[in-house]
């Protein structure tokens, strides 16, 4: 206040001429000065007022703040002072201003409107000026008050301080500082008074008017001793005021859309295959690998054995298994260890690989593990053009049904086959090529075992070689259920790399 | 003379209840303004300033993988900028998050790393060219990412971004292995989703 001061006495100083002077103003200038003087005093008491309305409420607990950003616009504008109530739970409802602890900010307030009451009765808020409500929503406990009181701009020069726009703060000062000049120019109709009671003159028709200016006079130091009691309570405003800030914060958010990652249905041919319980699995993945012994990884036990002699090849379908697969070039074949009666609904399935133009059994249940010839049902062997034939006999009466391409192509593929009640079928890399819904039943009537690789395939049409020339892995057999097409997709794109 | 006195008296004096009057006034109406009516005008700009945060892969995802296995991995390139005339400070976390069924999100690292491009960025998220600046959420799963980083408090990389300014990130993702092929299966078939939310508050 020390400019407003200084300002003040060189108004003084300026106007502290003799009364005298007096006489030299026409009556408009005198006009003029009571005008002035008027404005100069609603200009400094409005000052005053406002800052008593922003303080005053201090006084009932009352949290007045100043706030110092502006999403609350244009309602609520950067440097306006708001007088917030406390208030109870009950009355925080949507459209409410609210001052709050920022859930953002540790040890900021948060001056912005109740969009919306969750159901857990937490408080979403929003900024006027924002384009989303805020992201965090915040407890009726963090809530200071509700905005009750708006003054407005009267917190402009703590904002203006803020931000060091010291410029803006001098233009205040010197304002208010002309403001309170101004209240001093009529301070001459006063003078005379005292001019009056120096010359003692006893004027008897004056001597009223002598009486009635005394009081003026007292009345005159008694409107400065409010004035000045105001500013002191403005001041003390300020003060108040000054503590705490409130923000009301900007904000924008930015989203993507939900990124999924999904992963695979099966990381390797083995989870797909164990995923469908089967009664038999050969991986050939063991290690160290069993001289002749070929081990079933299904938890039934139904082991087998190479026959002829044991060979495994490092080239696999499945980069997701490793291992090795079996190799049953030079007549080599396997058979499980021990015999069981043919399943009625079944499927089976293998990964294949050959360039052979001699054709080969891939599968057979044979009624022995190493006779050349036997009974024999459930066959599927690949024809010297290197189509699939998928074979059952009920009752002695042979069914096939036949792949429309050749896969003696040197490539990895995978023959899956089912029988049930809905038919035969034949799929190759996950799809159906072939299928025969009018053959329901495989021939049964004797006890047979599973061989891979080599069997009898008297009297089936278009075979050529027995003896598979070639490599096989992931060999699975199901003996209750037959595989479905989805399920068969899902073992074969469990290969893909 | 008289007159003027009485005049001065009157003006003077008339000048308290006068200023009462219009301090009452201006802050009853300026109080019924702003807390009577909910009024909603986003997206406008205000002399104080304005926010408006965008993305270039706003309303697509950041990145959709299928059939992922174990050691696959991957990475997408985003610019966050804003048309906003005041600063603000930028932050990014995980909204709705989902690890899936069987916690697919416990294998899925994610690293986020901010940095530029020499030139324009490439289409579609790709992050040919990146150059790496500093490491805004350091390597950790989706599932503990998305539970230390959930809203804007407890949101990664505080980056000052500047009015008008803007910022490039890499998201990079692994899916790690549980260390072995049962344990690996145990996350066969899942789906984990994530959204990455940029928030930026003055």
């Amino acid at each position: 206040m020390l400019p407003t001061e200084q300002a003040a006495a060189a108004d003084a100083a300026a106007t502290a001429g003799s009364p005298e002077e007096l006489k030299g103003h026409s009556i408009s200038q005198q006009w003029l000065r009571v005008l002035g003087a008027a404005l100069g005093r609603v200009v400094v008491i409005l000052a005053v007022t406002m800052m008593g309305w922003a303080s005053a409420p201090a006084l009932l607990g009352w949290q007045p703040t100043t706030v110092v950003s502006g999403s609350m616009e244009p309602t609520i504008s950067v440097g306006d002072v708001v007088v917030s109530r406390p208030m109870g739970a009950e009355n925080l409802t949507p459209g409410r201003v609210v001052l709050v602890d920022d859930p953002d900010h540790a040890d900021r307030l948060r001056l912005h409107r109740i969009a919306a009451v969750n159901p857990d009765g937490s408080l979403v808020l929003r900024g006027d000026a924002n384009a989303a409500n805020d992201s965090s929503s915040v407890w009726p406990s963090a809530v200071h008050g509700v905005g009750y009181l708006r003054i407005p701009a009267v917190g402009l020069p703590i904002v203006w301080i803020g931000r060091g726009q010291w410029v803006l703060v001098i233009i205040g000062v010197a304002v208010l500082a002309a403001a309170l000049a101004m209240t001093r120019l009529d301070r001459h109709f006063a003078r005379p008074g005292r001019k009056v009671a120096r010359s003692g003159g006893p004027k008897s028709g004056s001597r009223r008017r002598a009486d009635w200016k005394a009081w003026l006079g007292q009345a005159r130091r008694a409107s400065s001793l409010v004035l000045f009691l105001a500013a002191a309570a403005g001041l003390a405003g300020a003060a108040v005021m000054t503590a705490p800030m409130a923000h009301a914060a900007f904000a924008s958010t930015s989203s993507t859309q939900a990124s999924t990652l999904s992963s695979r249905t099966f990381f390797s041919c083995t989870a797909a295959a164990l995923a469908d319980s089967p009664s038999l699995f050969y991986g050939f993945n063991d290690s160290p690998k069993p001289a002749t012994a070929v081990t079933d990884s299904s938890g039934t036990g139904n082991d087998g054995t190479f026959r002829m002699t044991a060979s495994l090849g490092t080239a696999v379908p499945c980069a997701g298994d490793g291992g090795s697969s079996a190799d049953l070039a030079g007549l080599r074949y396997i058979a499980t260890t021990t015999g069981s009666t043919g399943p009625t609904a079944f499927s089976y399935e293998m990964w294949f690989k050959t360039t052979s133009i001699l054709g080969g059994k891939l599968a057979g249940f044979q009624d022995s593990k190493n006779n050349v010839t036997g009974v024999n049902d459930r066959n599927l062997y690949m024809r010297v053009d290197g189509k699939l034939v998928f074979g059952v006999a009920p009752g002695g009466t042979m069914h096939t049904i036949v792949s429309p391409a050749a896969y003696n192509d040197g490539a990895w593929h995978h023959a899956a086959v089912s029988l049930s009640s809905a038919g035969m079928n034949l799929y190759v890399d996950g799809a159906s090529v072939a299928a025969s819904a009018a053959v329901t039943t495989a021939r049964s009537g004797y006890t047979g075992y599973w061989r891979f690789g080599n069997g009898d395939l008297t009297g089936w049409p278009g075979a050529g070689l027995t003896a598979f020339d070639g490599q096989v892995d992931n060999i699975a057999v199901y003996d209750t259920t037959a595989l479905t097409p989805a399920q068969v997709l899902a073992h074969f794109q469990a290969a893909a790399p | 003379m008289r007159h003027s006195v009485h005049a001065a008296v009157i003006a003077k004096w008339a000048a308290v209840p006068a200023a009462l009057v219009v301090s009452g006034l201006l802050v009853s109406q300026a109080s019924y303004s702003a807390f009577s009516a909910t009024t909603n005008n986003a997206g406008n700009n205000w002399a104080s300033g304005s926010l408006a945060l965008t993305n270039d892969a706003s309303g697509t995802a950041l990145f959709s993988a299928s059939n992922i296995k174990p050691g696959d991995a991957g990475s997408k390139c985003i610019t966050v900028s804003t048309t906003a005339n005041i600063a603000s400070t930028l932050k990014v976390y995980a909204s709705s998050y989902s690890k899936g069924t069987k916690s697919l999100g416990d294998r899925i690292n994610v690293t986020v790393t901010s940095g530029s491009f020499p030139g324009a960025a490439p289409a579609n998220g790709a992050c040919t060219g990146f150059t790496a600046g500093s490491v805004a959420v350091a390597t950790t799963s989706l599932t503990s990412f998305a539970a230390a980083s959930s809203s804007y408090a407890t949101g990664a990389d505080s980056y000052a971004l500047p009015a008008g300014g803007s910022r490039t990130y890499k998201i990079d993702w692994t899916f790690a292995t549980a260390g072995s092929t049962s344990a690996d299966n145990a996350y066969q078939g899942d789906t984990a989703s994530i959204g990455f939310t940029w928030e930026s508050q003055s």
